[in-house]
């Protein structure tokens, strides 16, 4: 962890257009975010504002329409889908509100799935890292299970462990306790807590204050743009008057 | 009863609300049902459909045999046939009755026309009346009354149909003859598919037996249909037929026994129904088997959409149940709906099987005569059946699948990823292989076919047909009474023909190449007499032999020199002289032919084999002699010795010589009625005729299951690519490249046609053994085959997985995650 307190994300001036139907939708415009490696990133802001849509850009999953986007620092708002594909394999962990396990998969398949994506890593050392991941989690004993076996909190931990498999530079997380009841909601939240603890960069979407608070800092977002805490409340306030 | 109309009508809108759906599996229904319908119209005019004769069930054939010798049936010599209906008391009667080949003139240019010469018992025993006339009186069916029956075709084209033609002459064979009768339309005697005598005839004649047939023992020459008096079976009449076979034997003439002392004369008993299907059984049952397999294909494709859609009206089925329906009362829905897209594929392959038998029966080679193929209430009723049985074969597991699902998960609607999907998609799985396992059962059936079809083509036939003319020129008796009057004519049409220019030979046969005609029994000389088998024996005059390009092997070919009144001698085909004579020289060895009253003949020559039947099957021991040296009373007296068939060479194509060939013929003879002319290479090419049409309807029905099989394996995938968006969209969020996700479809489809073509090939190693007689020069396991066709099914397929594997490999990962 030598390297903590590097940048790992620069965004510059990020903008997001969608086009539907002739309609127009600025979801983000002009961005300015940095995380550096180590850090614990929460976001937050209404239902609408562009979190999940610049979660998918800094995950690669999305490209944006303008802006800058340097990862590692290297820029990569312009690459093609089989180097960004490569890049979400290797450096980005994903885990999502609805869990999206494959339901054909077992546990232990589809933590192992990011890893067959990777040219030739032996087999001994691919199942070393699921079954270490596995046990990150707490969900080694499960291996041979299917998803729909198991409970929303226990199927959360497995997307979990599968975002861990591929040692990624960075854990993105949407709204990753938005499908579970509190007491399981809290628990996933304390997952993160020490993966963070032991040195994992990750950027979580949530609009849960208690949650955000878990997190080394707030961004906040109002429509689709960064804005300051006081602004923000200001701005609420705005709109509820 | 108004829950059905009901459900009638619930069907109906939900067929009609899905166009595209209820299009795709009602033109495949079509598609499947109607080519069995066409085929079954075959199978059921050849196979099932009951003779037209009265009782037809008791009418029987009737043949000796000689096994040891390799005749398994063979027809009846006139004295056996005395002695059999002296003794036996199984029949009401017996009828014997011959082929003939007549020159009607006298109406007309003088043509060839083929007869039947029948005994004044044949039409009262079948139990058909003429419409016009009568039929033979018993004192009408001796030597010297001459009348006739016309068959309706006949008297249709010649006399118009009129009824005045009742007591008027026509001229057979140049003797006049009085009208008598006139048959109906749909009779057809003798019955085409029978192992002899089996050309329908145009008219009939009384087969009026002279005193040379009488006494003419070991002439086999005619068939016989007798009927079973009532009681009596099938078993006694064999039984009996055995008897009758031992005191025919012992009735023989002292020097004709002495040939039969270490074989045995047998009768044989068949259902006449039998005997005229039993060749071409075999083969329609096959064909039928194959049309049977592409309906099984284009019903599991139905199921497969079926199976598609049960996902999709899960939530339908979710709220019936809430409100009260049974399991059975969902079940009955669905499978109305089944009954209603069955309906309707039935009756648009019911119109597609009349277009398909029409193109069946014009496919249909020349030597395969059929009788009448028609869309009759047994093709209805068999129509009905498949298509009440396809409802249920295709309608009932997506029906169980559909109707499974319990309320909350249904109406939930997918919910989570559930246990649903994946015993349907196993479900699917299933029947996709099953769907290629009968693809390449068919697609082998077919290659093999195709490759016996190739391999036919590239047989070196043993004699060359390129640029040889052939034709019939046969001599009435009474035109040419004498021996010499036909030789001289032929000598001298020979002559004629071969300073005709362009032409390089000419040569007479009284058969040719592949339509062998007669057998004769020989005797080597110092050889076990019982262990020589049946020979082929023709006749050839002039320059025969390397006409057709027969090559000599050893020692000479005939000569003029070889003539009446000089040394007897015959050139004999490689084959029977290696089984003669295996390691000895047969060059001046002695053979007696013609049993009781042979001749000795000395072998001066080995030519090549050449097959005496089909191309496909092997040539016979093969024994030629001189015309020439041939005795005058039997040329006098048998047909096909003053009834040669000329062959002339020509240095170019033989067509542009035949001409002023027939014109060189006609000026020795206007009145001849010269027949059948065609180049051997026609006749080569017609020999093959049934092996291509195999090859063809086989490989068109392979082919229609091979795009069945890939629309289906296509659907399932597109289907399941659709079904599986977001999980493509999560793999590719968790770095899977586009060949990853191609791979992932690819496999998945491949599996499952492997696993089917992994099952066909084990089925087609067994089914294809059924195959054998079809076969020519190739195993029914050939093993190239075997491979070829996997290869080209696994390589369609491959195709047919890509495609949608690209659809998925292009799926948005963003978008694919939204949509849930
Ligand atoms: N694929 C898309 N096409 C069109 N509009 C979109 C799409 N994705 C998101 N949006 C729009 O962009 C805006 C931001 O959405 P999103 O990032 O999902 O918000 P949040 O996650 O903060 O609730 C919303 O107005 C949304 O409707
Ligand atoms: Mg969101």
């Amino acid at each position: 962890m030598s390297d903590n307190g590097q940048p790992l994300i620069q965004i510059t001036e990020l903008t997001k257009v969608f086009y539907t139907d002739e309609i127009e939708t600025h979801a983000l415009s002009g961005v300015h975010l940095m995380v550096n490696k180590g850090e614990y990133v929460a976001m937050s802001g209404p239902s609408g504002c562009g979190k999940s849509t610049l979660l998918s850009i800094i995950g690669l999953l999305d490209t944006p329409t303008g802006g800058r986007y340097m990862l590692n620092n290297k820029p990569v708002e312009n690459l093609d889908f089989a180097e960004r594909a490569r890049i979400r394999n290797q450096e980005i962990g994903f885990i999502f509100q609805s869990f999206n396990l494959i339901g054909d998969l077992t546990v232990y398949e589809n933590v192992e799935l990011p890893l067959t994506y990777r040219q030739r890593m032996p087999s001994a050392e691919r199942k070393q890292r699921v079954m270490e991941a596995l046990e990150r989690v707490g969900m080694a004993h499960r291996v041979r299970h299917y998803p729909s076996q198991l409970s929303g909190g226990q199927q959360q931990r497995v997307a979990v462990a599968r975002a861990l498999a591929g040692k990624p530079s960075i854990l993105l997380a949407d709204e990753p306790t938005g499908n579970l009841d509190s007491r399981n909601g809290e628990a996933v939240m304390e997952l993160l807590q020490n993966l963070h603890r032991e040195g994992a960069t990750i950027c979580m979407v949530t609009h849960d204050p208690r949650f955000a608070k878990h997190a080394q800092r707030e961004v906040h977002l109002f429509d689709g743009k960064v804005v300051a805490e006081e602004e923000l409340k200001k701005l609420m306030a705005d709109v509820h008057a | 009863m108004s829950g059905v109309l009901q459900d009638v009508r619930y069907g109906l809108r939900v067929l009609r609300r899905q166009p595209t759906f209820t299009a795709v599996a009602v033109l495949t229904l079509a598609l499947g049902i109607g080519i069995n319908a066409a085929m079954f119209s075959v199978v059921n005019a050849v196979l099932l459909r009951p003779l037209p004769f009265d009782d037809p069930g008791k009418l029987v054939a009737v043949h000796e045999g000689v096994p040891s010798l390799g005749f398994s049936k063979i027809p009846f010599a006139i004295p056996d046939l005395m002695l059999y209906e002296q003794g036996q008391k199984s029949f009401q009667g017996m009828a014997a009755y011959r082929n003939d080949n007549l020159e009607l003139s006298g109406l007309g240019e003088p043509t060839r026309i083929t007869a039947a010469r029948v005994t004044a018992s044949l039409f009262p025993l079948l139990g058909v009346q003429p419409i016009l006339g009568r039929s033979f009186h018993d004192d009408e069916d001796r030597p010297g009354i001459a009348v006739v029956i016309l068959g309706y075709g006949l008297w249709q084209s010649k006399y118009g149909g009129s009824r005045d033609v009742i007591g008027t002459t026509i001229r057979l064979d140049r003797i006049p003859y009085t009208v008598i009768g006139v048959m109906p339309r749909d009779f057809q005697f003798p019955l085409s598919g029978a192992s002899s005598n089996n050309e329908p005839a145009q008219l009939w004649v009384p087969r009026a037996f002279t005193p040379a047939d009488l006494s003419g023992w070991a002439r086999f020459n005619d068939d016989v249909v007798a009927r079973l008096k009532p009681g009596v079976t099938l078993a006694q009449a064999r039984g009996e037929a055995e008897a009758m076979a031992q005191r025919i034997l012992q009735a023989y003439p002292a020097d004709l026994l002495r040939r039969f002392t270490n074989t045995k004369l047998v009768s044989v008993v068949d259902p006449l129904q039998a005997e005229v299907s039993g060749s071409v059984r075999p083969l329609l049952l096959l064909l039928q088997g194959a049309v049977g397999l592409v309906l099984l294909i284009a019903c599991t494709n139905v199921a497969l959409l079926l199976l598609s859609r049960a996902s999709g009206r899960a939530r339908e089925m979710a709220v019936r149940t809430a409100l009260g329906a049974g399991r059975v009362r969902l079940l009955t829905q669905l499978l109305t709906e089944s009954f209603l897209l069955a309906s309707l594929g039935g009756a648009l392959g019911l119109g597609l099987a009349i277009w398909f038998k029409t193109f069946l029966l014009k496919q249909v080679p020349a030597a395969i005569t059929l009788p009448r193929v028609q869309v009759d209430a047994g093709v209805l009723i068999f129509t009905f059946s498949i298509t009440f049985l396809a409802a249920i074969f295709f309608g009932l597991a997506p029906a169980l699948h559909a109707t499974r699902t319990g309320v909350r998960e249904g109406m939930q609607e997918g919910g989570r990823s559930g246990t649903g999907s994946r015993t349907r998609h196993r479900v699917q799985g299933a029947f996709v292989i099953a769907e290629f396992g009968l693809a390449l059962l068919l697609l082998v059936g077919a290659g093999l076919l195709l490759r016996t079809f190739e391999k036919l083509l590239d047989a070196n036939p043993g004699f060359q047909p390129e640029k040889v003319l052939a034709m019939t020129v046969p001599l009435p008796q009474q035109a040419y009474p004498q021996a010499n009057d036909v030789r001289n004519y032929y000598q001298r049409a020979l002559l004629e023909l071969s300073q005709l220019p362009g032409v390089v030979s000419v040569g007479g046969a009284n058969d040719l190449p592949l339509n062998g005609n007669e057998l004769d029994a020989v005797e080597v000389e110092g050889q076990n007499k019982s262990t020589t088998p049946a020979v082929r024996q023709t006749w050839v005059l002039g320059d025969y032999l390397r006409t057709m390009g027969i090559p000599l092997i050893r020692g000479r070919l005939f000569t003029p020199e070889d003539r009446e009144g000089t040394q007897l001698v015959t050139v004999v085909s490689e084959n029977m002289a290696k089984i003669l004579w295996p390691i000895e020289d047969p060059i001046g060895k002695r053979i007696l032919r013609g049993g009781a009253d042979g001749q000795w003949l000395t072998v001066i020559g080995v030519v090549g084999d050449v097959p005496d039947g089909a191309m496909s099957s092997a040539p016979r021991p093969h024994c030629y002699s001189p015309y020439l040296q041939e005795r005058d009373a039997a040329i006098a007296a048998a047909d096909t010795l003053r009834s040669l068939q000329l062959a002339v060479r020509s240095r170019g194509n033989p067509d542009t010589v035949a001409a002023g060939v027939i014109d060189r013929l006609h000026r020795l003879d206007p009145a001849l009625a010269i027949s059948n002319v065609r180049t051997m290479q026609t006749e080569v090419n017609q020999s093959i005729a049934p092996q291509r049409f195999n090859a063809m309807l086989v490989g068109i029905y392979a082919g229609l299951a091979l795009i069945l099989a890939l629309i289906g394996i296509y659907g399932v995938l597109a289907y399941m690519v659709m079904q599986q968006t977001h999980e493509m969209g999560i793999r590719m969020a968790l770095g899977a490249q586009r060949h990853h996700i191609v791979a992932l479809v690819v496999i998945g489809g491949m599996r499952l046609v492997l696993a089917g073509a992994a099952i066909g090939l084990v089925g087609a190693w067994g089914v294809t053994r059924l195959m054998q007689s079809l076969l020519y020069g190739i195993a029914p396991g050939d093993p190239l085959t075997f491979i070829v066709v996997t290869g080209l099914l696994s390589g369609a397929a491959l195709l047919a997985c890509y495609v949608p594997a690209m659809r998925a490999a292009r799926i948005d990962p963003m978008s694919a995650l939204h949509y849930e």
